[in-house]
């Protein structure tokens, strides 16, 4: 039976985890220079929950498979400070390649554009990207506007976003400048809390990937879809017209967030080579692909040069919105 | 959904679930204990292991361990004034008191019948509700939020009756804490003097450990002697006094139990309140409050009651919505996504199995993790008859590695120990560190509350509501009932 195969399979995973407490427990700090480490450590910069943490914990498996020696790889969960903290982590630990943080792209370049930034994201070693998350704009159902044109005419449309100096509510911000809506946002702890308030009707408005609102617009109809941020419809909304059928094509790039995964700058050559090998090979496996699409968010691996290079475009477009982002968070 | 209730039942009476289960409950209960670490670490480290495993097995585990850590957390808030979990820092309050008197024993059990009773209330309650919990849910929003921390703030005045000036000036310092980091409504940060980590304010768990334990570590540094003030008995009735205490106060047990439901069920207020708004229940509504604070067996069970119910509580916007209640709940929900669950409308009707195991092993990792305090807590209670030098150092120790695992930061380590040294100023001239406390929690939902109402609705906004109303109704009653009450006395007299 397939439970007695698991079971052990468990059971062994269970033993190995008294193991893993004590690592995690005590940090590890290993002072061994080589690459790979023993140990190495994987920065994820917000609280476990949540999109990014999820994720990338799901991908250490794979990275732990695909690079040379198996190392053991630990989770540091490193929140605050709007991402600064755990990236600073990442950036000032020794270059070696065996400390590496994910990121949220374009958002982690807002801290750089507002001079907040004790980092440089241009000069971190790009080891490639996890996936790319599609953004769905909502209407509570008990809003009055429930078409682009009713909310361009409305006097003020509410938004539920995730902090003002936060960088999630940006494509909120970015995307009613361009159509000409007159948006108020309300801050919110959380996505799940934002969510809630469009659900009671207490905001008009909300924008999160597709694969947190899926549960809430496909499978219960709780908050009505008007448009998806993204160059062609999704499988899971065939009826839900694209920011490019409306007429703001350049909202699909905008608008999209991608998770992409770094580490210190200067990493020695050889190191970078082992690791954009083990990265990409870890990204492209099938298992991964399976699960990813399974959590309804599919892998999009990408070489570290399109990475590098979707970093300096995101440091460019956020550059081009900092007076907007600044009025919104004066 | 009913149909599948003996099934599911079956399923984790069924080898090697039960392993699974005390696995689980084994590791929840030890980070419980760990101050700094809880049901968000423990989830965290049980999630690569649970890839690939059978989906109900991985529940028994994870929810094993989750169901453990509130009790877990409780212990060394009982025994060493060092609450495991921010969830327990109200325990603390009068849980140590009774240790001191050599009363730990009565503690324990009170606490660990009260958490089991509290967490099966929870999960009938969330069992009950799954049909309909979609609009009680709904029910709360920011206005109703900002009268539930009005009404926690409001207990300041009662903890405060032997100055009402030092609770307040206590207060007021709490609620001053709780403005540092982002503007809820301009997003600017304040008060962080130029460091990153005080963006988001400054955090709780570093915060209690440093004014609960080692507050208490110098306290017991200069004391010298042992925390019990009595000579060791190791008597078991006790444990049997604590146990039997849950009954005889089994309305206030009921009603916390209710309150901790209720803030389990609001997404976003969260386990860290609803210890302390039970804690200013059972104040506020005994005729005797005036033992509180220094070892009220009520002052116990009425945390222990609220922050195990709330876990129930806490999966129904979980499982109807697929929208975390709390922080634990957030990496659940990443977990069952991992194993292919997807916890919301559709699970509901497509896993009415599933789910019902979920609340079965809720249910049955709290009766054991229990079960675990009650055995032990003869063996426990003997901590507090260890002599203060050996004590007071590890204590210490403890807490400084407490604050330093949740993140790994040293900036946390150096925060608690701030607050350490608050702590102990605050004793020594007599000021209340619950206020400081309770200021410093409330605060802050207080605020974001505040704002959120007043841009959507204006001032209007907190009293057009019912829920919102009845609630301000309650907390002025609250705090006028005792001024009232003297003034009808004086006119009966005259």
């Amino acid at each position: 039976m397939k439970r007695d195969i698991m079971h052990r399979g468990g059971t062994f995973a269970i033993l190995c985890l008294a193991m893993l407490l004590v690592t995690a427990a005590f940090g590890a700090g290993s002072a061994e220079a080589k690459f790979p480490a023993k140990t190495m450590t994987f920065v994820i910069p917000v609280s476990p929950g949540g999109g990014f943490d999820t994720f990338a914990r799901m991908l250490v498996p794979y990275l732990q498979k695909h690079l040379p020696g198996n190392p053991n790889i630990v989770v540091n969960n490193a929140p605050g400070g709007e991402w600064n903290i755990g990236i600073n982590k990442m950036y000032r630990s020794k270059p070696d390649g065996n400390t590496f943080a994910i990121f949220n792209w374009p958002a982690n370049a807002v801290s750089q554009i507002l001079g907040t930034a004790k980092y440089d994201l241009n000069k971190v070693t790009w080891l490639g990207n996890i996936s790319e998350v599609t953004y769905v704009m909502c209407v509570s159902l008990k809003s009055k506007y429930k078409t682009l044109q009713e909310l361009q005419k409305a006097p003020e449309v509410t938004s539920g976003v995730v902090g003002l100096a936060s960088t999630a509510a940006l494509g909120t911000i970015i995307a009613a400048q361009a159509m000409g809506i007159k948006m108020k946002p309300i801050p919110h702890d959380g996505s799940t809390e934002a969510i809630l308030s469009a659900m009671r009707g207490d905001v008009d408005w909300v924008q999160y990937p597709l694969a947190t609102l899926k549960k809430t617009i496909v499978d219960s109809k709780d908050l009505i879809p008007l448009w998806i941020y993204s160059k062609k419809r999704s499988p899971l909304l065939p009826d839900v017209p694209t920011v490019e059928e409306l007429g703001y094509g350049e909202l699909a790039e905008v608008v999209t967030m991608y998770r992409p995964v770094g580490a210190p700058p200067d990493l020695p050559n050889d190191v970078k080579k082992i690791w954009y090998d083990a990265f990409w090979k870890a990204t492209n496996d099938p298992d991964f692909h399976k699960k990813m699409i399974a959590a309804n968010e599919p892998a999009m691996p990408m070489t570290p040069e399109e990475t590098a290079k979707m970093i300096t475009q995101g440091i460019n477009m956020v550059a081009r919105y900092k007076e907007l982002i600044q009025k919104y968070t004066k | 959904m009913f149909e599948s209730a003996l099934p599911a039942l079956i399923e984790i009476f069924t080898w090697p679930a039960p392993l699974y289960l005390f696995l689980g409950v084994l590791l929840g209960m030890a980070f419980g204990i760990l101050p700094g670490l809880g049901g968000p670490q423990v989830l965290a480290l049980l999630l690569p292991i649970t890839y690939g495993m059978d989906v109900d097995l991985a529940i028994v585990l994870l929810i094993g361990a989750m169901a453990a850590v509130p009790f877990g957390g409780s212990i060394p808030a009982i025994l060493i004034n060092t609450p495991g979990t921010g969830q327990s820092a109200a325990t603390c309050f009068d849980g140590f008191p009774l240790a001191q008197q050599g009363k730990a024993g009565m503690a324990i059990g009170a606490s660990a019948t009260a958490s089991c009773l509290g967490a099966i209330f929870g999960a009938a309650v969330l069992t009950v509700l799954l049909p309909i919990g979609r609009q009680v849910v709904l029910l709360f929003s920011y206005p109703e939020y900002f009268m539930l921390a009005l009404m926690g703030l409001s207990v300041i005045i009662v903890v405060s009756k032997d100055s009402l000036w030092k609770g307040l000036i206590a207060a007021i310092l709490g609620l001053m804490f709780s403005t540092i980091g982002y503007d809820p409504v301009t997003g600017s940060v304040r008060f962080a003097f130029g460091s990153d980590h005080l963006w988001d304010g400054i955090r709780l768990v570093p915060a209690f450990i440093g004014l609960f334990a080692i507050g208490e570590a110098f306290e017991l540094f200069l004391k010298k002697g042992k925390i019990a003030q009595t000579e060791y008995v190791g008597r078991i009735s006790d444990i049997t006094a604590g146990i039997k205490s849950v009954f005889q106060n089994f309305g206030l047990f009921f009603r916390c139990s209710i309150i901790g439901t209720i803030i389990g069920i609001i997404p976003g207020v969260g386990g860290a309140v609803s210890n302390f708004i039970a804690y200013g229940h059972a104040l506020q509504s005994s005729k005797n409050a005036e033992n509180f604070g220094k070892g009220d067996i009520r002052g116990v069970i009425a945390p222990e009651a609220a922050n195990n119910s709330k876990d129930g509580g806490a999966l129904v916007p979980t499982l109807i919505f697929g929208i975390p209640g709390s922080i634990e709940m957030a990496v659940l929900l990443g977990a069952l996504i991992v194993l292919g669950l997807e916890p919301g409308p559709r699970m509901m009707m497509e896993r009415p199995e599933t789910v019902l195991i979920l609340i079965y092993v809720l249910v049955a990792g709290n009766i054991l993790v229990s079960l675990f305090g009650i055995f032990g807590a003869g063996m426990m209670v003997k901590l507090t008859y260890v002599p203060a030098t050996l004590l007071a150092p590890v204590v210490f120790m403890l807490a400084l590695m407490g604050s330093y695992l949740t993140h790994g930061m040293i900036f946390d380590v150096i925060m608690s120990l701030i607050f350490g040294v608050l702590a102990f100023a605050m004793k020594r001239f007599g000021f209340s560190r619950v206020a400081v406390v309770i200021a410093l929690v409330l605060g802050r939902l207080a605020q974001k509350t505040f704002h959120q109402t007043l841009m959507l609705w204006g001032v209007k906004g907190f009293f057009v509501r019912p829920i919102s109303l009845g609630l301000f109704i309650i907390t002025v009653a609250m705090v006028l009932f005792p001024y009232i009450q003297a003034a009808i006395r004086k006119r009966m007299r005259s």
